[in-house]
């Protein structure tokens, strides 16, 4: 899948180019606003990463541009403006979601990954690892076929996890991601731990072959 | 004392009028008594005239000794020094109709009789009295004031009404004027000058506030992106290296601390930025929020956490709470009380949320007793537990309330519980 990085900041442009590659996507980069409308105009991408503020013109130029000529790849704004007009702004213009920076580069892929997913509606969506299903559509997971009752923020957890099985997830990303400011530093670690043994717990009791092991002070990986 | 611009120029009106017409009647008494007596000095003069020639004709006259129907006396003098001169004088004489003295004009002359002696001749004619002229001018000038007093008043109520209409309109649009949020401020439809003068500076100024206000939108915005960059290039370097395979655990885990201290520093640089933002009211304050609805969202993310420190929380409606405001700025004040409301309660202890119809409150247990009301709002302000906090969290509660629109946040502390109410008057 090919995704196109609209992004001036070269350093945090190269970030998500090593880390999405390792993801197994291709990468494309513009650094400006020109170069921007020449790819978004010539290409096809499965997603497309945007920036607002750009050397030579306005991300949601280009956002809106794509959107006249009838284009719908999904469009994830990334923006340090982290200014509320611009997020609606962007969202009315047909942006698909709008992340503020700075962000986990986890965090960046699972909305890549939902963007994209809710692009494509039509095909399989399933994520499968080893004998674990996740169908995001209907938020249900199937262990061996049989349903896993999982909650909303179980859910969530779980599927930071699937999309990277075998890799790192921070506990500070979950804590961010799925409970918002909500956790405090000082309380992630144990309220994580206690979330995580959770649901190590249903996923045992289902007899699912994955298992969440701890990465010492980090966070957690699905093995 | 301030006052209207009609009460202002009717005092000055009422003064100056007074004033001029005091002096005119002063000079129009003298003037008409002038007259009146130049008059009775003409008739005097033609009836001396007149007698003259009667006494040259008929000299019994001079026997005249009395007024009586002639209105003329003559006095028979001798030794005197002869002097023709008219001499007028007034003088008061008994008049029977009236029964009291009333004023004459009396003429006093001498001249030579038919029989060569000399004689004194007076004539008088009855005038008009001063003080019932005063009296009647008076009554009359009085009556002309209050007629155009009167007059004048209604005359200004009409032209200002008509003539402040388009001011009033400028000064409602004034008052609705909110930088930012007003772009231009409605014509006005007027041929005064002044009014279309302080339309168009007005109109001017309202232009020059918003290039101002955009210039320092802009330049928050521009620092704190200049901020957020860097910050995001060294998290997303960090959380490159902790994917790294072979980095030592104690290095990773040394990196995730790394990466908690720049969260916070991330933190505070995104509610600094709120705080400016806030302060500049740079929200658009329209959206009619259901804080039952966003308590019930905001408390999704927080139940889990209560539950794992052993919290028990209550929530009571007791009715339905809606503002006007701004929807993320009422998530951010509410979800940092409840976050304050969590971090400080201690385990086993109890959260209490209560909506009513005019306010939202949130008590929760304590063992560490009250709070310093007057300065737990301000920026820094930290508590016993300063790890957590970046000292902001309050202030930008007190911001967010202070700039919906009837809104405020105080603290209170009663049988062990940290009150915090927030109270909107209109809603």
């Amino acid at each position: 899948m090919k995704i196109l990085i609209v992004e001036d900041e070269i350093e945090l442009q190269q970030v998500m180019v090593e880390f999405l590659s390792k993801e197994g996507y291709i990468l494309e980069v513009a650094a400006n606003f020109s170069e921007g409308l020449e790819k978004i105009s010539l290409y096809q991408y499965a997603c497309i990463l945007l920036d607002i503020t750009l050397p030579g013109g306005s991300g949601m130029q280009l956002l809106q541009s794509l959107r006249e000529r009838g284009d719908s790849t999904p469009v994830v704004i990334i923006s340090a403006k982290g200014s509320i007009d611009d997020k609606v702004e962007g969202l009315n213009l047909g942006a698909d979601d709008y992340l503020p920076k700075p962000f986990h580069l986890a965090e960046l892929l699972a909305r890549i990954k939902s963007a994209v997913r809710r692009h494509h509606n039509h095909v399989d969506n399933r994520v499968i690892y080893k004998n674990v299903v996740m169908v995001p559509d209907d938020r249900s997971v199937l262990v061996d076929g049989n349903v896993l009752q999982l909650n909303r923020k179980e859910f969530e957890v779980l599927y930071y996890f699937i999309i990277r099985p075998e890799k790192l997830v921070q506990k500070s990303l979950l804590a961010e991601s799925i409970w918002g400011d909500a956790v405090d530093q000082a309380d992630s670690l144990n309220f994580i731990y206690s979330q995580i043994k959770n649901l190590r717990k249903k996923l045992r009791d289902y007899g699912a072959e994955v298992d969440i092991q701890a990465v010492y002070g980090v966070g957690y990986k699905l093995v | 004392m301030a006052v209207s611009i009609k009460q202002y120029t009717m005092r000055y009106v009422m003064i100056a009028i007074f004033a001029v017409m005091t002096v005119w009647a002063l000079l129009f008494y003298a003037y008409i008594l002038d007259e009146v007596y130049d008059n009775a000095d003409d008739g005097l003069r033609n009836q001396k005239i007149n007698i003259l020639r009667a006494v040259y004709e008929d000299p019994s006259i001079l026997e005249l000794r009395e007024y009586g129907v002639n209105e003329f006396r003559i006095t028979p003098l001798a030794d005197t020094v002869f002097d023709e001169k008219n001499r007028f004088s007034n003088e008061f004489f008994y008049m029977p109709y009236d029964d009291e003295d009333e004023p004459y004009r009396l003429l006093t002359t001498m001249f030579y009789g038919p029989d060569k002696n000399t004689y004194l001749l007076e004539i008088r004619a009855s005038t008009v009295e001063r003080d019932d002229l005063i009296i009647d001018l008076s009554t009359a000038l009085l009556v002309l004031y209050i007629v155009m007093i009167l007059s004048i008043y209604l005359l200004k109520e009409y032209i200002f009404t008509r003539a402040l209409r388009p001011f009033k309109v400028i000064l409602k649009d004034l008052n609705d004027y909110q930088v930012g949020k007003t772009t231009a401020i409605a014509p006005v439809d007027t041929n005064v000058l002044e009014f279309q003068n302080l339309h168009q500076h007005i109109t001017s100024m309202v232009a020059r506030n918003a290039a101002v206000f955009a210039d320092q939108k802009l330049f928050i915005e521009n620092a704190s992106h200049e901020l957020q960059t860097p910050l995001a290039i060294a998290v997303n370097k960090l959380d490159l290296i902790l994917e790294d395979e072979d980095v030592l655990s104690g290095v990773m885990a040394k990196i995730a601390d790394t990466k908690v201290s720049l969260k916070r520093l991330i933190d505070l640089n995104r509610s600094l930025l709120f705080l400016s933002r806030i302060e500049n009211r740079q929200f658009v304050q329209n959206e009619l929020i259901s804080l039952d609805a966003l308590t019930d969202e905001l408390l999704d993310n927080f139940l889990d956490i209560a539950e794992h420190k052993g919290i028990q929380v209550d929530v009571e409606y007791s009715a339905t709470l809606h503002v006007k405001g701004n929807r993320d700025l009422l998530a951010m004040a509410l979800s940092n009380l409840i976050r304050n409301a969590i971090r400080y309660t201690e385990s086993n202890g109890t959260i209490r949320i209560s909506i009513h119809s005019n306010s939202w409150q949130i008590a929760n247990s304590t063992n560490l007793g009250a709070l310093p009301e007057s300065y737990i709002f301000n920026r820094f302000y930290k508590g016993s537990d300063s790890m957590q906090s970046n000292g902001l969290g309050l202030s930008l509660v007190r911001s967010i309330l202070q700039i919906t629109p009837g809104g405020g946040v105080a603290y209170h502390f009663e049988n062990n519980f940290h009150i915090f109410s927030i109270s909107f008057t209109n809603s």
